[in-house]
């Protein structure tokens, strides 16, 4: 759609913990001109309880899908996680009529009915599709110039490439090209399509942290000032477990972790308490100071 | 019809037959046949005194055609029409039929239908026998050449093999020397041997020296008048017909005269212009005139006109005693005539740059099998020491990951059957030379197929090469050290693997070579679902295509080792030089004819053959007209079924014949049950009716069967005539839907069959009186079920009562 | 004479196959391709938390479930590691799903009762609130403070309905059980 106007699904990790998102996405968003249009029900988008029940996500997706069929707006999420089961759902069910049939019946009886009629975007994807890199472009008022940061995609946008195939698990050219037009150095960094672990923390907390500090240490030896993640999960691990993973393993990070539309703000002339910056775990006053000075 | 005669000779095999049939019956009836002439009887007719007892018949002029009941007529009939040609009588007016496999056999519970379905069997030959016409047999120029497309390991052997036979040969090779892709292998298993051997081919040619029984180096290659070797060469046009082919070959430009040089290697020292050698695996340079190695063919030098200065520069031209660069050379056409094409184009590695994971390209010290082909030869661009690429060190450990595009179903699900030998050559030439080197093979299954290639593998891991069962998902490399780390899981082991490595060796898929589509394309013939060249049957036509006069030896077909090249490549001689050896090509003309006043142009019939042998051509009156090459003309009859306006007739197998021998069959009942007509294709349908009798299946006498070339000859309107004809019911039996042995017969006859089923219904009988079957020879027992179904099932529709007939 | 002797005692015991059990997993939705896999372990290789495990490996799981071995697989605490990033399915060269056949496994031992307690307290807050996690008063509060929208508040009974249309209540009450 060329009018740049979505229903927001928030998803739950971001209200629960990670409002820095939300803040900066909504600001950036809003001088971007893209109008959000909150939802006034809701629920999980089911992929927390996949592994346990198949089932229960694909009806808690495909409710999600309806509200949205409802309102005849396409999905926009600042999640991953959200954004790809919501994609993946959507798919499904248009091509297995099988299973459309069966999840019909389920939604029949609290009166809604999937039709297939809009689509799921990640933030990065409405930015490559609808709006363009060229309007990017245009609001950038402060490029930062000799920033070097790294970048973390994250799995779900990714992989597997038969159903997401929008973009190279080995070299996630989107995001690159989103940070590169802010004006800072992407860097390239050893095992950049590594997961961040979230999924498991609660399974096994120390595989997890594990995993978390394999990318950190990759990333700092690559030369990165920050970390860029377009995840709450992923921020969760990289950015609120850094100091747990610091004490566990006795090494030391202090590598700040920016959600993309903070970076982006930064660079579109918000003032760093817009853009929610304080609320990260890592202090970022060493990267806010090397942009000022340039 | 002129004063048609027919003899008509029944074997009883022995007196078998005569147990279950009654002889004198049958006699009695061909007797009262109108146009028979004579009737003989015997224990058999196909040798001995029965057979000479035919030929008599014929040299005293009492007969002129003749039908003999014989057992296994597929057998027999050789005999017999091998025997009448030479007595003096057109071969083409015989008919053999069986009267113990389709007839006694099967229905020996109820001797007495079975007497009388052999009347109807017999009356139905003889009235096919009176509408026969002699056929001749045509000749076609042959020419004695042959064009061998491919100077690699195979095409060079069999254009050796044809040279000495006394063709001349064309090679044809698109690279600027010969040798192929296993010209770089530097040695092959199991033996070690050296490549150099197949550098240039090895004649038997016995010259007045000593030549070398094996190796190449020092044979007497020279003293080969008759083969004509086109390096730098491409086939860009092929036209003709088997036996005589125009074949157009583009020769690019070599800018170096091959009579002149004499390989003093002096233009190489003056020559400004260096660049990356491919040939060597880009690990030294080469000048922009070069020659691969010392030792090739031609031995003459070329120029990589990609990067030459020309006139710019040319020093070498100044240096030249002999003046043989010429820089103004231009690429040539040229066209020659030859009687077979044989395609030996080989295959390729496949590239492994498409497998991200992997870093081929991208980390220097990932390299290939081939590639560390040329660091092992000791006259290689190392002198045969192995090297990381990136910073020349000597590699001290090796790691060979196999499978790299093989067996996935994501590039190439095949197995490329050649790569594990391959990398267990290698890690035990490394391990031999160099034992202090830490090598590790990385693999899903190890493949030693041939003779002593298990006992390779146990060489290998006897020198102490490790074997490491899991298949790498990523190589990484240390970006501080610059070693690679190949990260894999053993399974056995059930441990993660980080394998330090120097260099890390890739095996990669074999695919078919470059330029495979576009030659199949010119040549007219088929590729595989993997790209290959197809053989026409891989048991008994390895060598062989659809179309006459092409061949296909060597890797082009399937990925294969140097002993089975070399096989195939001698076996392809003997196929392309029995074809064209006596100088002209022997075909009867049991082909199809077009009527050209019917014939409407419609442009059906030549999409249709499967073998091209179709062409629209200008009348005299201005407009176009389908003609039938006898030559390409397989005689399947697919085109008479095609043409919508019954333009097509096939000789011997015409709509008189056919329709002649259905009446004939549904003239006799003798049971109780409905006829049956079987109408089965030459090639499988009728050798399933075959071995059901020669089992001895039981099946009902009311079932009689009729042979046609191929199913796809059949026209909706002869089954209504079946019916017509007074069959209840029609069973069509053809080859398997994708083993048609005339490629779309038997599916075109499916479409025919549909039709009719639909105008069957249009006409309100049922529809389930024609149905459709696909058997082999040995679904005999399916046959046999077959008949008695439709027999059931008739007898539960009643009888079929048609206006006008039956 | 020779001495009859007993049979000596097995100390391992073989393990049990269950031939269709493989069917009940390739009956699942991307559960099928479990019978093409034939153990070149990419899959395990490429797993980011396999490396990090001593026997959490998802071949020999997939092999195990190809051979019917339910016993080894079901109960086992490891099936639980996998953080669904689809590498393996990626890197896999016979097209194996192999992140997904894992999930139905996952949800085959869950039918039989081995749920991880995470998974029952995350279905129970939806079941509660329609959100994954209970989101406590003061933070919905705190958004006000910042200038943010309040929550989207689910309808309950049509998000619990359809929980237990799909499949849900056995899951969400185990959590009572305990």
């Amino acid at each position: 759609m060329s009018d740049l106007r979505y229903m927001f699904f928030l998803g739950c990790t971001i209200p629960y913990r990670v409002l820095s998102y939300e803040i900066s996405a909504r600001k950036v968003f809003a001088k971007l001109g893209i109008e959000l249009v909150e939802m006034s029900d809701f629920n999980c988008c089911g992929l927390p309880v996949d592994p346990a029940s198949h089932e229960m996500m694909i009806a808690l997706a495909a409710r999600n899908l309806c509200l949205a069929e409802q309102q005849e707006l396409d999905i926009i999420t600042l999640c991953t996680g959200c954004a790809v089961t919501l994609r993946k759902v959507n798919k499904v069910l248009k091509e297995d009529k099988e299973l459309r049939n069966r999840i019909n019946e389920y939604l029949k009886e609290v009166d809604m009915e999937f039709k297939g009629t809009v689509e799921t975007k990640h933030f990065i994807h409405a930015f490559k599709e609808d709006l363009g890199f060229d309007k990017i472009k245009e609001s950038i008022k402060k490029p930062l110039a000799g920033l070097k940061v790294a970048e973390h995609c994250g799995c779900h946008l990714l992989r597997p490439t038969t159903v997401t195939g929008w973009d190279d698990p080995e070299d996630p050219a989107v995001l690159k090209g989103l940070i590169e037009l802010t004006g800072a150095d992407c860097l390239d960094y050893m095992d950049e399509p590594e997961c961040c672990g979230y999924t498991i923390i609660a399974i096994d907390d120390k595989v997890a942290m594990q995993l978390t500090r394999e990318k950190l240490q990759h990333v700092k030896m690559a030369g990165a000032q920050a970390l860029i993640t377009v995840c709450p999960s992923c921020h969760l691990m990289y950015d609120m477990q850094q100091a747990r993973i610091e004490r566990f393993f006795n090494e030391k990070f202090e590598l700040p972790v920016l959600h993309f539309p903070q970076l982006l703000g930064l660079a579109m002339g918000f003032r760093p308490d817009e853009l929610a910056l304080k609320d990260l775990r890592v202090n970022p006053s060493k990267i806010l100071e090397a942009i000022k000075t340039t | 019809m002129d004063d048609v005669k027919v003899g008509v000779f029944l074997s009883d095999c022995g007196k078998q037959l005569s147990e279950i049939l009654d002889f004198n019956a049958l006699t009695d009836y061909v007797k009262s046949v109108s146009g028979v002439a004579m009737i003989g009887r015997s224990s058999e007719f196909w040798r001995g005194e029965g057979l000479q007892f035919i030929v008599d018949a014929i040299k005293g002029g009492k007969i002129n055609r003749v039908v003999v009941a014989e057992s296994l007529p597929k057998l027999s009939e050789v005999n017999i029409v091998q025997a009448v040609e030479k007595a003096g009588l057109n071969p083409y007016l015989v008919e053999v039929i069986d009267l113990k496999d389709h007839c006694a056999w099967p229905h020996r519970g109820t001797p007495s239908e079975a007497t009388e379905k052999a009347k109807a069997m017999l009356l139905a030959a003889i009235e096919r026998a009176k509408l026969l016409e002699p056929i001749e047999k045509l000749e076609f120029p042959a020419l004695k050449s042959v064009l061998v497309i491919g100077g690699g390991i195979a095409g060079m052997q069999t254009a050796i093999d044809l040279a000495d036979l006394g063709f001349e040969v064309h090679l044809v090779e698109k690279a600027p020397f010969l040798g192929g892709l296993a010209a770089r292998a530097g040695r092959f298993f199991p033996t070690d041997d050296c490549a150099i051997c197949i550098q240039s081919p090895a004649s038997d040619v016995k010259t007045i020296t000593h030549t070398s029984k094996k190796c190449v180096y020092r044979s007497g290659f020279s003293a080969i008048p008759n083969l004509n070797i086109l390096a730098n060469s491409k086939v860009v046009g092929v036209e003709g017909v088997p036996g005589n082919y125009k074949v157009t070959i583009e020769k690019k430009p070599r800018y170096v005269n091959e009579l002149k040089c004499v390989r003093c290697d002096l233009c190489t020292t003056v020559c400004p212009v260096e660049v990356p050698d491919e040939y060597n695996a880009k690990l030294k340079t080469r000048k922009a005139i070069y020659m691969n190695i010392p030792n090739v063919h031609p031995p003459v030098y070329i120029i990589d006109e990609s990067v030459c200065k020309f006139h710019d520069c040319a020093k070498c031209v100044e240096v030249c005693p002999t003046a043989a660069i010429e820089l103004d050379q231009k690429s040539e056409r040229s066209t020659m005539n030859v009687g077979g094409i044989i395609v030996a184009t080989g295959f390729r590695e496949f590239d492994s740059s498409i497998i991200k994971e992997y870093h081929y390209g991208d980390y220097p010290d990932v390299v290939t099998n081939l590639e560390l082909a040329r660091m092992i030869d000791g006259f290689g661009p190392t002198g045969g020491v192995i090297v990381r690429p990136s910073d020349r060190k000597p590699a001290k450990k090796v790691v060979f990951v196999q499978c790299v595009g093989s067996r996935d179903r994501r590039y190439n699900p095949y197995c490329s059957s050649i790569c594990c030998m391959i990398s267990l050559k290698h890690a035990a030439l490394i391990k031999s030379a160099y034992p202090g080197t830490d090598v590790t093979i990385c693999y899903i299954d190890i493949r030693t197929p041939g003779r002593e290639h298990e006992d390779y593998y146990e060489r290998a891991r006897e020198m102490g090469i490790k074997f490491v069962k899991g298949r790498p998902t990523e190589i990484l490399r240390d970006p501080e050290t610059n070693r690679l780390i190949v990260d894999v899981e053993d399974a056995l082991a059930k441990k993660f693997l980080e394998i330090d490595a120097d260099l890390v060796v890739l095996a990669p898929a074999m695919v078919p070579a470059e330029g495979t589509k576009e030659l199949a394309e010119i040549l007219g013939i088929e590729l595989d679902k993997d790209g290959f060249f197809k053989e026409y049957n891989a048991k008994l036509r390895p060598t062989e295509t659809k179309l006459r006069g092409i061949y296909l030896c060597g890797g082009a077909t399937f990925p294969k080792d140097a002993p089975t090249a070399s096989l195939h490549a001698h076996s392809v001689a003997i196929k392309a030089a029995k074809f064209l050896i006596t100088g002209k090509i022997i075909k009867d003309q049991r082909t199809a004819v077009v009527h050209e006043d019917y014939c409407g142009d419609c442009e059906f019939c030549p999409v249709t053959c499967p073998y091209g042998a179709i062409s629209l051509e200008p009348t005299s009156e201005d407009h176009l007209v389908a003609r039938i090459s006898d030559l390409l003309c397989e005689g399947c009859g697919i085109c008479v079924g095609t043409c919508p306006l019954n333009a097509i007739e096939l000789r011997h197998s015409r709509p008189n014949q056919m329709l002649a021998q259905m009446k004939a069959l549904m003239s006799v009942n003798g049971t109780s049950k409905p006829l049956v007509l079987v109408i089965c294709c030459s090639e499988c349908g009728h050798t399933a009716v075959d071995s059901s009798g020669m089992a001895m299946m039981q099946y009902p006498a009311n079932v009689r069967v009729m042979k046609v070339p191929c199913t796809g000859i059949l026209q909706v309107h002869q089954f209504l005539e079946a019916f017509k004809a007074g069959a209840q019911g029609v069973m069509v039996v053809g080859c398997k839907s994708d083993g048609c042995h005339y490629e779309v017969g038997s599916q075109k006859a499916e479409k025919k069959v549909e039709l009719a089923r639909i105008l069957l219904k249009e006409y309100g009988i049922d529809p389930e009186r024609l149905k459709m079957f696909n058997m082999v020879f040995i679904e005999g027992n399916k046959f046999a079920e077959a008949a008695q179904t439709m027999t059931e099932r008739l007898e539960k529709l009643g009888s079929l009562q048609l206006m006008g007939g039956s | 004479m020779a001495q009859k002797t007993e049979a000596p005692k097995k100390n391992v015991e073989p393990l049990k196959m269950d031939p269709s059990f493989k069917y009940e997993v390739m009956k699942e939705h991307d559960g099928e391709t479990l019978k093409i896999c034939f153990q070149c372990g990419s899959c395990t290789s490429s797993c980011p938390t396999a490396r990090f495990s001593d026997s959490y490996r998802p071949r020999t799981i997939l092999r195990l479930a190809q051979l019917g071995i339910r016993q080894k697989i079901l109960p086992s605490p490891t099936l639980w590691l996998c953080t669904a990033c689809f590498t393996c399915t990626d890197r896999c060269p016979q097209d194996v799903k192999v992140a997904s056949v894992l999930r139905v496994l996952r949800n085959l031992a869950v039918k039989e009762g081995q749920t991880p307690r995470i998974f029952i307290e995350l279905a129970s807050n939806i079941y509660e609130t329609g959100y994954a996690y209970k989101i406590p008063e003061l933070r919905q509060k705190k958004r006000e403070t910042v200038g943010l929208p309040p929550l989207p508040k689910a309808s309950l009974d049509r998000v619990d309905r359809l929980l237990e249309l799909a499949g849900g209540s056995k899951l969400i009450k185990s959590k009572e059980a305990q």
